[in-house]
């Protein structure tokens, strides 16, 4: 049923190129037709050639029987029949490589344009690597062999369907003598590939199996080597290395036996043809020429026959993309927005007030529970608290990541009454997993934002501290940066330039600096502190600074704020608060 | 490629040459068949009687049986050759990556190697196998059959080489056309894909700054140009199969026509079912042209896989055991005596020299790239120094056996990867013997118990990567791990990082009094993970900027106090 429904929501992106793949489906009916029809002038020569011997056996010279003009007619007319032929398959499949692309990159737009619209759950919840590759390997797998399978299915019945008919109106004694293998040719086919689909699957879970266990050894080789254990790994790899063995022997055997079991048996039909054609003949119930006729037509039969085996095996495997394409643009999308109010990101004051804020990724299982804080425009709010103490959970409400209970207000209005996009254009966001993307450093820094300054750019890229990066790379703020080139630190600082250069008037920063050296850490957190001032600023910290000099304090615990306040007003407190800050200093 | 032939073993070789056995019968079979199609031609022709018919079609028929049974053994035996040297050359691959030294696996990328392993061991075997099967069997083939034909007709011989030509010539221009096009797409591949990861990985920040729009329209960008590039690919080799055809078709028109014009030259009625089998030789004479090209096609790109295979295979050990490795009683203590490093000619980190005592702290602070990691290599023996020597447990590391050095060390390397299983295996990764109570007793110091019992215990299971864990909580098990093995030192590459700062100051007590007799080197960014240590080590700038106490360091090593006053408050600094 799901593969159906793939078929008909293709057939859907087919619509609008329904000109074309008429033309493709007229041309390929022509062509074959062509193909099928110059069988007869074929025949019509070898009766004449045939005729023109029996002929010379009564003492005719062949010079006086065999007109070499009426001979050069017929190759003529059969040579036109031939291009003819060749011309409509060639033009077909040009149109038909056109509607493919042309699928193919409305897919991938369509999936792009989707990217923009699902929830923010969607991407915490699925790997990168699975989204990536129904983007391309299952968009590419759709466009190639769907269509192609489908031009193939259906060129290949209409070539079935006209050459049956052609047997008929040739001979239908010998129709019935071509056709009495075809069943078991059916049969064989039929059973391997049933047999060979069950070992395709066998063979591909076990290498599926056998790259999960490499990929997970190769990302611990340091591990490996330090605890001596590079003989185990080989060892377990070893095994299913051999199961693999096994089912790739099955695999491999079972799929290529079919063709030569195929051949033989058209072998037989042409034998039989051969046979009852000569018994027919010499009672004068057919011609040589019919005979040269059906052994072409048994294989214009025999060939779209396998075709049809073989786009049955593709057509699985492009449904299965198809599938997934599919699966992946019905997704839920995050809800239409109908916005009753609008903050301008040039007039935004920046209070803002968290009441009741209840929250959880699975509503069963609540994050947090019934937060409330107020907080005043310019402040430096700083969340601290142990791992797992919801710290990523409040940016994510805050920037509407995600959708909580209770209320988030910005200058008092309720951030669910605006749009995302407005809520997100307030504020500016620095986190943990600085993000690069692979264009050049200037792309990184700008971002979307169009007419800025150079001056600005300028300014925030020496206040950021990349200024000595930028004078060092090859081709300065025009070098082509990516993941790899740069290290996490420098990243970082580049993150921090992207939100200078942003300059929304509010804040939210992660301090996080796991990776990071503690003098990049420096200059990293100079250029975090530049980054606030002024604004009112949400700050993950890790710093001492950060904790000492917010205005505000939000200490989290299992998802609940556990206490709020300064620092000095906390460490009186004697409380949650005071351990965390102690145990720093304990050991 | 011709390299990797020598990965056959005996039998295999045996069985190639039957393979190529059946190979000759299979196509004498075949290029003999359509001999009998001329006999029962002229047969006919002659009115011969139906047993007169049906005796030829069984000989034709035993032919047929004949290369299928042939043809049958051939798969067999190329199914068993080429699954035999699969996994062989996948075994050698992936043995040689895993005992990879540190720098051969800097070299590759993760992704990479498991393509090398997997994908183009495929390639290549398939390569192999078919390319012997084809490559000697399409020639011979096209030679049996040009021959049949020229035993009886220089003219068609001729003309089954005009239409050799004229195919050859046709796929050849496809191919140059084509070729160049198909590179650009594969890095256009890379681009689309690229863009996309990017927005993925990079969802958060996309949507913060608004910039969806903005990716889209990189994305889309890219995924034109892959469709224009493909399309012009696509059109061009759809000229491929319409040009087969036609050859085929105009070879046999061309065997007709001058098979005619031979009839009426020598007045030789009975050429004519001799020249109507000919168009079944020629149709194998093009099939046989078209395997080779195909052939062809599929070599470079074999080609390609079979060096990156190579490049696994044949890396030179760069860390070897000495020839008679000393015995090995580790003292607990860790030496460097002006030790320095280089990778190539320049030096990455030189000057370090220090010493710790059994059951000392040793930690090693500094900035990214100053070298930190650097150091555990060392005394790892991942890595050479080349000056200097390294002191591991009082022997010089060069003297003694890789495995029996490093069953004396338990190390947590600075990304905390677990591997799919159980919490059990896991720990006792360095050793599966360990008893439950040591794994418990570990996970206890590593304040791993809590979160353990919740999750059900040291047989709860790991997902690949430890997916199922927190940053905070692989990050403990690794710790645990390092130490389940009770080593005499153990090493823990940025190992607390990930933990908020009391369970830190918690693992770091529990490590020191719990484990009071391992040696203990902590590499870290936070001063107040290393504050306590007993020694010190601080490095800048490829060098070792100052070695001591925190209160020493604080003195008189102004990198160190540049490093404590950005973390520590005033106060803190001045106790």
């Amino acid at each position: 049923m799901k593969r159906t429904s793939a078929l008909s929501k293709l057939l859907r992106y087919c619509r609008r190129h329904f000109a074309a793949l008429a033309a493709v489906i007229v041309l390929s009916i022509a062509g074959v037709f062509l193909t099928v029809y110059a069988t007869t002038y074929l025949s019509e020569l070898t009766d004449y050639i045939d005729s023109a011997s029996r002929l010379a056996a009564e003492g005719h010279t062949m010079s006086e029987v065999l007109d070499m003009k009426h001979v050069v007619r017929l190759c003529g007319t059969l040579l036109g029949m031939y291009l003819g032929s060749a011309a409509c398959s060639y033009v077909q499949a040009f149109l038909m490589a056109g509607v493919n692309q042309k699928i193919a990159l409305r897919l991938r737009s369509d999936i792009s344009a989707k990217v923009s619209l699902l929830p923010m759950r969607y991407f915490d919840t699925h790997a990168v690597g699975d989204t990536l590759s129904r983007v391309t390997n299952d968009v590419d797998t759709v466009a190639q062999s769907m269509n192609a399978s489908i031009a193939t299915a259906v060129t290949a019945a209409v070539q079935i369907v006209i050459v049956v008919v052609m047997m008929f109106v040739t001979n239908w004694a010998m129709t019935l003598t071509a056709f009495a293998t075809v069943p078991l040719s059916l049969l064989v086919l039929f059973l391997i590939v049933r047999m060979s689909q069950k070992y395709f699957r066998a063979q591909q879970a076990e290498l599926g199996a056998l790259n999960g266990q490499a990929e997970e050894y190769y990302s611990a080789l340091e591990l490996l080597r330090a605890a001596n254990a590079e003989e185990r790994a080989v060892k377990t790899f070893e095994k299913q290395n051999g199961k693999l063995q096994a089912a790739m022997y099955r695999a491999n055997v079972f799929s290529a036996i079919s063709h030569p079991l195929t051949t033989f048996i058209s072998k037989l039909g042409y034998v039989a043809i051969c046979v009852v054609g000569g018994v027919l003949m010499a009672q004068g119930g057919t011609s040589l020429g019919e005979l040269a006729a059906f052994l072409i037509y048994i294989n214009l039969f025999q060939s779209p026959l396998s075709q049809l085996g073989q786009v049955a095996g593709q057509f699985q495997t492009a449904s299965a993309a198809a599938g997934r394409v599919f699966e992946f643009l019905e997704e839920e999308e995050e809800p239409r927005e109908n916005a009753t109010a609008v903050i301008d990101p040039d007039k935004v004051h920046g209070d803002v007030a968290f009441s009741n804020v209840s929250f959880g990724y699975d509503p069963a299982k609540p994050v947090i529970h019934d937060f409330s804080a107020t907080v005043k425009a310019g402040q430096k709010v700083a969340i601290v608290g142990p791992t797992g103490a919801g710290k990523t959970t409040l940016v994510n409400l805050l920037m509407r990541f995600y959708e909580c209970g209770g209320q988030i207000s910005i200058d008092g209005v309720p951030t669910k009454t605006m749009t995302r996009e407005n809520v997100r254009s307030l504020f500016s966001m620095v986190l943990q997993d600085a993000w690069v993307f692979e264009g050049t450093l200037k792309e990184n820094i700008l971002y979307c934002k169009e007419q800025i300054s150079e001056e600005k750019v300028v300014e925030a890229v020496r206040a950021s501290g990349i200024w000595h990066l930028v004078n060092t790379l090859p081709e300065g703020g025009d070098t082509v940066i990516s993941d790899g080139m740069l290290s996490g630190g420098q990243k970082q600082l580049i993150t921090i330039a992207r939100a200078m250069v942003d300059d929304a008037p509010m804040l939210i920063l992660d301090e996080a600096t796991s990776n990071v050296d503690t003098r990049t850490e420096q200059m990293i957190g100079r250029a975090m502190d530049k980054l606030t001032e002024g604004r009112t600023s949400f700050v993950i910290a890790h710093r001492l600074s950060t904790i000492q000099n917010a205005d505000l304090i939000l200490v989290l615990d299992h998802g609940d704020i556990v206490e709020q306040g300064t620092h000095e007003e906390l460490l009186k407190k004697d409380g949650f608060y005071t351990n965390l800050y102690n145990a720093q200093f304990s050991a | 490629m011709i390299r990797l032939f020598r990965y056959l073993r005996g039998v295999e070789i045996v069985m190639f040459a039957g393979l190529l056995a059946f190979l000759v019968g299979q196509i004498f079979c075949d290029v003999t068949l359509p001999a009998y199609t001329a006999e029962i031609v002229s047969k006919m022709q002659a009115g011969a009687d139906a047993s007169s018919i049906l005796q030829t079609g069984g000989i034709m028929l035993a032919y047929a049986a004949g290369s299928v049974a042939a043809t049958i053994a051939e798969t067999i035996l190329s199914a068993t050759i080429s699954t035999r040297l699969g996994r062989r050359l996948r075994g050698e691959v992936f043995s040689h990556i895993v005992r990879f030294s540190d720098r051969d696996a800097m070299s590759f990328s993760a992704g990479t190697l498991l393509t090398r392993t997997t994908n183009d061991v495929q390639q290549v075997v398939s390569a192999m196998v078919l390319g012997l099967r084809l490559g000697v069997g399409a020639p011979l083939m096209a030679g049996m059959a040009i021959v049949k034909i020229a035993q009886s007709s220089g003219e068609l011989t001729l003309a089954t080489g005009v239409a050799v030509c004229i195919l050859l010539a046709g796929i050849i221009a496809i191919m140059m056309i084509v070729l160049p096009r198909f590179k650009l797409i594969q890095k256009l591949t890379d681009k689309l894909n690229g863009t996309m990861r990017d927005t993925l990985t990079g969802i958060r920040v996309v949507r913060a700054y608004n910039a969806e729009d903005f990716q889209k329209e990189r994305f889309d960008a890219a995924s034109k140009e892959f469709a224009k590039n493909n399309l012009f690919a696509g059109r061009v080799t759809a000229a491929m199969s319409p040009l087969m055809q036609l050859v085929y078709n105009g070879l046999s028109l061309a065997i007709y026509w001058i098979g005619c014009f031979i009839i009426v030259r020598d007045n030789d009625a009975a050429f004519f079912p001799t020249m109507f089998s000919f168009t079944q030789l020629a149709a194998q004479v093009i099939t046989a042209f078209m395997v080779l090209v195909m052939l062809f096609n599929l070599l470079p790109r074999a080609q390609v896989s079979a060096k990156r295979i190579l490049e696994v295979l044949n890396r030179k050990k760069d860390i070897l055991d000495p020839a008679s490795p000393a015995e090995y009683v580790s003292d607990g203590s860790i030496e460097f005596e002006n030790v320095a490093v280089g990778y190539g000619a320049k030096p990455v980190l030189t000057g370090l020299t220090f010493r710790v005592e059994k059951g000392q702290t040793l930690a090693i602070v500094g900035g990214t790239g100053a070298g930190k990691t650097t150091v555990l290599k060392l005394m790892l023996r991942f890595l050479d120094a080349s000056e200097g020597v390294v002191k591991m447990g009082g022997a010089p590391v060069k003297d003694i056996s890789q495995a029996q050095l490093r069953a004396s060390l338990g190390y947590a390397p600075q990304r905390s990867v677990l591997l799919s299983g159980t919490i059990g295996q896991n720990l006792a990764f360095t050793d599966p013997t360990l008893p439950a109570t040591s794994l418990e007793n570990a996970a206890a110091i590593a304040c791993s118990d809590e979160f353990i019992a919740e999750k059900g215990g040291l047989g709860a299971r790991v997902e690949q990567g430890g997916r199922n864990f927190s940053g905070g909580q692989r990050q403990r098990l690794s710790i645990a791990r390092a130490i389940a093995g009770k080593p005499q030192i153990a090493l823990f590459d940025d190992s607390f990082s990930a933990l908020d700062f009391a369970t830190d100051a918690r693992v770091r007590k529990n490590l020191r009094e719990q484990l009071p007799d391992v040696t203990k080197v902590i590499v870290a960014q936070r001063i107040s993970t290393v504050r306590d240590a007993d020694v010190i080590v601080v490095l800048s700038e490829g060098k070792m900027a100052g070695v001591g106490t925190h209160k020493e360091l604080l003195k008189n090593c102004p990198v160190y106090r540049e490093i404590a006053r950005s973390q520590l408050s005033e106060e803190e600094l001045a106790v």
